[in-house]
């Protein structure tokens, strides 16, 4: 079963160079339907191979369209991290080609895991994490702050990057809690040098507030929409 | 191609270092660098260290015990070690920087030092230069405490033991105590259900039906409350609360409460500790039932913060009086670098909440002065204390300099 996707690039700035630092690419329906609709029509079986394959669409595709800067991937912890299965070595690999042959370096590559998946066999997947490092590929976690565990990933991998759940940051402005939260995070994050990213921030008011903390890569409808088979362009406040 | 890695570390010096003891130690520290292939960096201020070592793997790790080894300096602890792609360092067999002399010359104490290098390269932004800039920021200076002599703490927050008369139920309590260590006082016990000296929750535990299990852990409060009285129990009593009692939350407070007033335990010393599984089942009803004991002076504690949903959306959703860390961020903190990172953090967000920390299972001295250095005040386990069986049990307190 081939099941026609394509995708949509919403870009990761950086205010303070005032420059896109990444683009994220959001699987999407033929007809730009969302990204549930595409995961939908995969029985759990399929999207093994639907989460190899959509990367390296998201690559040639991207590729296509010029990306001059990092490409963040979403990733299933279990794809990459079956020991088993030696075909989960080879994809990396293969991934880490595709990019190259289109023009990429590996270290333009970023993989997103979610808070929210759990990991079933966690030393397999650091294991295969780190050889991916070895070649200069880099990890974010996405949804931080919103999931299961998220504490405990964190005290054991530590990605590039951490990549705050919008949830967080709704309103962040006038709530107390949220605040605390994320002072915590930029506090560890800060110590471990990882970056954070504030994602679906959508007003100026949000944006201030976590500018004023010292957070500067971003994404949300602030900045650009997802636009589909293309690279935004941004607006900057 | 051998695996590259990076070791980032810090530590105490043992004692002062001067000019001569650098030079001493970096000649032959840099000769064995070149011979081993390591390349990295070393910082020294005020006492601390901060080094970063990379290389092939099991060398740079091979090194690193040696260094810990090392007694000129000690609490070496790792903040990170993760694979890289190219070094950061590749100029230098452990010179001491990459940054701009701008960028580190700012970090008072370090000029002496500065004047043994000669080239200064460009660090690319990776991972060594945020460390970098958070030692700058004064992250991850570590000194050492003075005391680590043990005493048994003043016996005088520990209330007299009377006798228990009553026909002995299936179940019984120990109890364990929860120290206020800068206060140098018990500022409570928490009640443990056993069936017997021996025994541990579990067996309790395993032999409830799921279907008796509401009723149980209503009843099992109502004796722990009517036990702690009668053992002549002065501050706070913990008491668990297991998840499946939710559906009778209304219930479960009106016969503590009751309880409680009929033995003489006022209510605002009731502190009722969740598990996170309990938080997650039905958020609406924890809500509830979180405004409801608030408005009676209950007091709540989420246990076992940092696993599962205990997480920090879960401090967006309400705001406990306190939290108990899970036992996997307490152990061996002292020398697990993105534990205590993670630490600092939590600190921050509970201090800005006002959401007291309790470090639970603590069992060594090392993670004691590790926590209460970072602030910690409250601490339970069995460095302290192990629970009693049917008593009050005093606790020891590391004789810490406050
Ligand atoms: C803070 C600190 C950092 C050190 N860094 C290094 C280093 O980078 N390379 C090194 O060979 N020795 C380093 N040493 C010294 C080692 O502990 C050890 O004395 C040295 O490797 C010589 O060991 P050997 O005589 O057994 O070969 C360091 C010591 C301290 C206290």
């Amino acid at each position: 079963m081939v099941l026609e996707f394509t995708f949509a690039y919403q870009p990761i700035v950086d205010v303070d160079k005032r420059e896109t630092h990444s683009f994220e690419a959001l699987v999407r329906g033929p007809n730009n339907e969302p990204a549930n609709w595409v995961l939908k029509q995969h029985t759990t079986a399929q999207l093994r191979t639907f989460d190899m394959d959509a990367r390296l669409r998201a690559i040639r595709l991207g590729a296509q369209l010029g990306l001059p800067c990092h490409i963040n991937l979403n990733l299933l912890p279990d794809t990459m991290a079956d020991c088993e299965e030696k075909s989960s070595v080879d994809a990396l690999q293969t991934m880490v080609e595709m990019a190259e042959q289109c023009g990429l370096k590996p270290d333009q590559l970023v993989l997103e895991l979610s808070e929210t998946e759990t990991i079933k066999d966690f030393d397999c997947f650091v294991e295969r994490a780190n050889q991916c490092r070895r070649l200069g590929v880099k990890f974010a976690i996405d949804d931080f702050g919103s999931g299961y565990s998220g504490l405990n990933l964190l005290a054991e991998f530590q990605p590039e990057s951490v990549k705050l759940d919008m949830v967080l940051v709704r309103d962040i402005e006038h709530r107390g809690p949220r605040q605390a939260i994320v002072r915590g995070v930029l506090r560890t994050c800060e110590d471990l040098g990882i970056d954070i990213v504030a994602e679906g921030v959508e007003t100026i008011a949000e944006y201030e507030w976590l500018r004023n903390e010292g957070i500067f890569l971003f994404q949300g409808y602030l900045f650009a929409r997802p636009a589909f088979e293309a690279l935004p362009t941004v607006t900057f406040p | 191609m051998s695996n590259l890695i990076h070791l980032i570390y810090n530590s105490a010096a043992t004692y002062p270092f001067t000019e001569e003891d650098f030079s001493v130690m970096l000649r032959k520290a840099r000769s064995k660098n070149a011979s081993l292939d390591i390349t990295g960096m070393l910082l020294y201020i005020e006492g601390c260290f901060f080094q970063v070592l990379e290389g092939p793997e099991n060398v740079v790790i091979e090194l690193a015990e040696t260094v810990r080894q090392d007694p000129r300096h000690t609490r070496m602890t790792t903040i990170i070690q993760e694979p890289i792609a190219k070094r950061a360092f590749s100029e230098w067999t452990m010179g001491f920087t990459q940054m701009s002399l701008i960028n580190l010359g700012d970090i008072e104490g370090l000029n002496d030092f500065f004047t043994i290098c000669k080239v200064l390269t460009d660090i690319d932004s990776g991972r060594a230069k945020k460390l970098l800039t958070a030692f700058k920021q004064g992250r991850w200076r570590v000194k050492l405490s003075v005391a680590t002599q043990y005493q048994p703490l003043a016996t005088r927050a520990v209330a007299k033991k009377r006798r228990v008369i009553e026909p002995r139920p299936a179940f019984t309590f120990a109890f364990q105590p929860i120290v206020d260590a800068s206060r140098r006082a018990v500022v409570g016990y928490e009640a443990l259900v056993r069936a017997d000296k021996t025994g541990t929750a579990a067996d309790v535990l395993q032999r409830i039906q799921l279907g008796e299990l509401g009723a149980f852990d209503e009843d099992a409060r109502r004796m722990a409350i009517g036990f702690a009285s009668r053992l002549g129990l002065a501050g706070n009593l913990h008491l668990n609360v297991f998840p499946h009692s939710w559906a009778s939350a209304p219930k479960t407070i009106d016969s503590s409460l009751e309880t409680a007033k009929r033995c003489g335990i006022d209510i605002t010393r009731i502190v009722f500790e969740l598990k996170h599984e309990a938080t997650v089942s039905d958020p609406c009803a924890v809500s509830e039932w979180l405004s409801e004991s608030r408005r009676l002076g209950l007091r709540i504690n989420i246990d076992d913060f940092g696993s599962g949903y205990a997480g920090l959306a879960l401090l967006d959703h309400y705001q406990p009086e306190m939290i108990s860390l899970s036992m996997w961020l307490v152990r061996s903190i002292e020398s697990h670098g993105a534990r205590q990172a993670i630490l600092r953090g939590l600190v921050q967000t509970c201090s800005d909440l006002g959401v007291d920390i309790i470090a639970k299972g603590v069992e060594t001295i090392e993670e004691y002065f590790w926590l209460r250095d970072e602030g910690i005040e409250l601490f339970q386990g069995f460095l302290f204390a192990k629970p009693g069986f049917e008593s009050l049990p005093p606790p020891m307190l590391p004789a810490d300099i406050m």
